[in-house]
């Protein structure tokens, strides 16, 4: 059932470099799937579940090099039940794989109806076969969404084949069919309509990280249910998005809330407060505070949210549940809120495609004089009216009465995610002294927050001076402020002094000087060779690194870099040092307007890293005057 | 390091009893657990009763101010039919409760106590054993105006829910920096036929400062106990009762972070 998103999609090691590229290692080539055959039929059933949809699959899998296990899982849950499994080894039943069946805990949710059945599949030999064949039932078409034509192995041959009678109405919409040359071919068969797709060399699912969810690059189908009449009563789906907001409507009309609970509890938090906006922002980070991200999705409570108040006493709640809570907090004091279904940007498409697979995600909107300004308290340290890349752009389906809306939340620029370091050094001696100043705006200030913050509170101040100091002993940090670190809606930053200990080489009368020991972005290359899949980085990014040096007495600039400038499409490094009045001084930008690095562009974004590199290691030259 | 090691090694003379299975249904279940809330919480320990924390300990994430442990360990033998025969039936009942009050004073310590999970009933028979241990928990929250707060049996679900084995987890409602987490698990273990040593460890330290740590044991008088101290802990105070139990108990208090 449904995947509801946790909130931090960070996130990185709190004191690490700025990001890691990543690739996969080479596919295991040793087993794959040689015949792979899945059966989709559409049956009548009985009067609680009308329609059910049986499946029959079966892989075989043979193994090319050496003997081995590979692990076989097949998921259920309250809708799609595992009826049958059937394994042999070498073609022999008598094998003594036992399946295993058991509760699935899957990351950031804490519970639901989502279960497992799995064994190890042992391959004996090299040229040996063994197979598995499922037989599983989902009882109501709602669920019965997508089919995936990718698997952990790569498929060398494989059948998928659709049964559809003729009193299911149904429509499939076909996904990244033309990379892997996926043929499709309908024919009638007496009263049913069969739709088969014919395959060969499917390469196994990518297992890359920072990259696009499945739906954007693996071959597969979606299957829109529209309504069914299996005998006298017609049942209607989603014939459109129309009738899949109905559903979620009704599911809200069912929660419960307690206005009064509810409306006490935030007349406390607004006390005093004066604008729409204060309130909004007060009750929104009240929410941000004190309601801790924890799912259950088992059956309708993947979907349906729940109570305000329930959400309230517990202090914890999915997605869901704080936008119900956010909605419900709005309303009670006279403002107009409505709870929002989204599909956040891990998934390929949109409300055009009526289907559950749309979405996994619900915020709310403020609607401030009708315009909808978009709360989404699962982002634990976002300001007001920041948005996280994750939603940013996508459709959202917006609560309006019997009717709905559909629009699309806003598109933030680099410029909501700026972090700035700004230093102003003196020399003295080998050492450079001064003061620094760091800030930290929309995402960049969420990453750094939720790192703080998953670190125990009296190592909070260590751990940030490690991290500002790379954990390097001659970066002495003394004097150290912090702003911010609780109120979310201004900017986090940070001021101390620094003496940066024997940082100049000295050479004779030449003085060689390193300034920026961030060099953000630095060797930030991809392998080409392994990784296939666009990296997406975690956010837009603006990374600004700017000094000033005065020029002792006694000594003047005999060298300064080149300045560097790279601008492309999707990212610019500029990169410059000057001689301004008796101070060096130096900025660096790296911008990532664009989130997506697409694999085309890898390989000009490799030359371009390779050349910021290199004017990292360029210095500064300092010579006595005579 | 600080801890001991307990090992209980097991003697069992025979006797005559019915084999007596015993079933535990939900409703069966909560009762126990009800008993087992209302015991623990009267627990008439002052060191449950300290709500305050040294001002030295205000910015740690968390401090414990009490823990305690309380094992009992009882043994009987009955006279069983096996099929092939009627044979001597050893058995044991270990009872362990641990109960932490702890002072959470920031968000990771929040995350860290936030979720629980245990087994809450698990059985294993062979044909000469028959072994089930039960675990019932109890957590409460003391808000900082003294509110207490306990977790209701809703609140908890089951991962696992078959007639050997039921696990359960609860997420921890209304937990907030600045709270105290009250809690206890306590196992109950019956065993059939085992004659293994039990080895036990009592830590006396831990991440978090602690106010008052203690450990008190009832053992029947077919045990026999052999322990250790090691690296500086406290020696184990063993006495008999009158019933010619065997009593131990340690205790240490203000304990640093270690």
């Amino acid at each position: 059932m449904r995947k509801t998103v946790l909130a931090s999609s960070m996130f990185l090691l709190f004191g690490a470099n700025f990001l890691i590229a990543q690739t996969t290692d080479d596919a295991d080539k040793n087993v794959v799937i040689s015949k792979s055959s899945r059966a989709f039929k559409f049956v009548k059933g009985n009067s609680d579940h009308p329609v059910l949809i049986k499946e029959e699959s079966s892989r075989v899998y043979t193994c090319n090099n050496f003997r081995t296990d590979v692990q076989v899982a097949e998921f259920y849950n309250d809708v799609e039940t595992v009826d049958d499994v059937t394994i042999y080894v070498n073609d022999s039943k008598k094998n003594g794989v036992v399946p295993k069946y058991e509760y699935y805990n899957s990351d950031g949710v804490f519970y639901s109806d989502a279960h497992v059945c799995y064994f190890q599949l042992p391959l004996l030999k090299k040229g040996s076969t063994s197979e598995v064949i499922f037989s599983k039932t989902t009882i109501d078409p709602r669920y019965f969404t997508s089919i995936y034509f990718m698997d952990d192995q790569a498929i060398i041959d494989q059948e998928v084949k659709i049964t559809v009678p003729s009193w299911m109405q149904l429509e499939i919409k076909e996904y990244n069919f033309k990379q892997f040359n996926v043929q499709k071919n309908i024919s009638p068969n007496g009263d049913e309509t069969v739709y088969t797709y014919t395959m060969k060399n499917i390469p196994a699912m990518s297992g890359e990280s920072a990259a696009p969810g499945p739906s954007y690059f693996t071959p597969h189908i979606l299957v829109l249910c529209k309504s069914a009449q299996p005998k006298d009563e017609k049942y209607v789906y989603f014939n459109t998005v129309k009738e899949q907001y109905e559903w979620y409507k009704n599911l809200v009309s069912q929660i419960g809330n307690d206005e009064k609970f509810v409306k006490e509890r935030t007349d406390d938090i607004v006390k005093g407060l004066s604008t729409d906006e204060e309130k909004v922002k007060a009750i929104f980070q009240w929410v941000q505070d004190n309601i801790r991200y924890i799912a259950f999705e088992n059956g309708i409570a993947g979907f349906k949210p729940e109570k305000a108040q329930e959400v309230l006493r517990k202090k914890y709640g999915d997605c869901k549940g704080m936008a119900n809570l956010l909605t419900e907090m709005l309303k009670s004091i006279k403002l107009d809120a409505r709870r929002c279904w989204i599909g956040t940007k891990h998934i390929a498409y949109d409300y055009s495609t009526p289907s559950l697979s749309v979405d996994n995600h619900m915020i709310c909107a403020w609607m401030n004089k009708g315009k909808p300004v978009f709360l989404d308290a699962t982002e634990k340290y976002i300001g007001f009216g920041e948005i996280a890349e994750r939603i940013q752009g996508r459709q959202t389906l917006i609560e309006n009465g019997n009717q709905y809306l559909l629009e699309r939340v806003p598109v933030a620029t680099y410029l909501q995610n700026t972090a700035t370091e700004s230093r102003k050094f003196s020399i003295d001696g080998n050492n450079l002294k001064g003061h620094v100043v760091q800030v930290w705006k929309g995402e960049n200030k969420e990453w750094l927050l939720s790192g703080i913050n998953d670190i125990k509170q009296n190592k909070q101040e260590t751990a940030l001076r490690q991290f500002l100091s790379e954990g390097k002993q001659n970066f002495e940090i003394s004097n150290l402020k912090i702003d911010n670190l609780s109120n979310y809606n201004e900017d986090l930053k940070v001021e101390y002094d620094v003496l940066w200990k024997d940082v100049l080489t000295v050479f004779d009368k030449d003085s060689y000087l390193d300034a920026d020991n961030r060099r953000n972005m630095e060797n930030f290359k991809i392998d080409t060779t392994k990784r296939k899949l666009p990296y997406w980085f975690s956010f837009k990014n603006d990374l600004i690194f700017e000094t000033e040096i005065q020029i002792p007495a006694g000594k003047s600039i005999s060298t300064l870099p080149e300045k560097l400038t790279i601008k492309q499409p999707g990212y610019s490094f500029t990169a410059s040092y000057n001689n301004v009045a008796g101070k060096v001084v130096y900025k660096n930008e790296i911008i990532l307007n664009q989130s997506e690095l697409k694999p085309e562009n890898f390989s000009q974004w490799n030359k371009d890293i390779d050349q910021l590199t290199n004017f990292y290691n360029q210095q500064i030259v300092f010579t006595q005057k005579n | 390091m600080k801890f001991f090691i307990l090992s209980l090694a097991v003697f069992i003379t025979a006797g005559f009893a019915n084999v007596n299975a015993q079933s535990k249904d939900t409703e069966k279940y909560r009762k126990e657990s009800e008993q087992m809330r209302q015991t623990v919480w009267t627990w008439d320990k002052p060191q449950f009763k300290v709500k305050s924390v040294p001002a030295q300990y205000n910015t740690a994430s968390k401090v414990i101010l009490a823990h305690h442990t309380e094992l009992t360990a009882d043994s009987k033998s009955k006279f069983a039919f096996y099929g092939l025969g009627f044979g001597p039936k050893k058995e044991q009942t270990l009872t362990e409760v641990t109960r932490e009050m702890i002072k959470v004073n920031d968000k990771t310590a929040v995350t860290e106590y936030s979720e629980l999970s245990f087994t809450q009933f698990a059985r294993t028979s062979g044909f000469y054993s028959s072994d089930k241990t039960t675990s019932y928990v109890g957590v409460r929250v003391i808000k900082p105006n003294g509110t207490i707060k306990e977790i209701n049996a809703d609140d908890i679900v089951l991962t696992k829910d078959e007639s050997k084995e039921k696990k359960a987890k609860v997420a921890i409602p209304d937990l907030q920096p600045g709270d105290i987490l009250d809690y206890f698990i306590a196992t109950e273990q019956n065993l059939t036929n085992d004659m293994s040593n039990k080895p036990y460890r009592v830590l006396l330290f831990d991440d978090a400062p602690i106010l008052s740590l203690s450990f008190h044991a009832q053992l029947g008088k077919k045990y026999a106990i052999e322990y250790r101290s090691y690296n500086g802990a406290p020696e184990l105070q063993v006495n008999k009762n009158e019933d010619k139990d065997i009593i131990v108990d340690v205790e240490k208090t203000n304990i640093p972070p270690f």
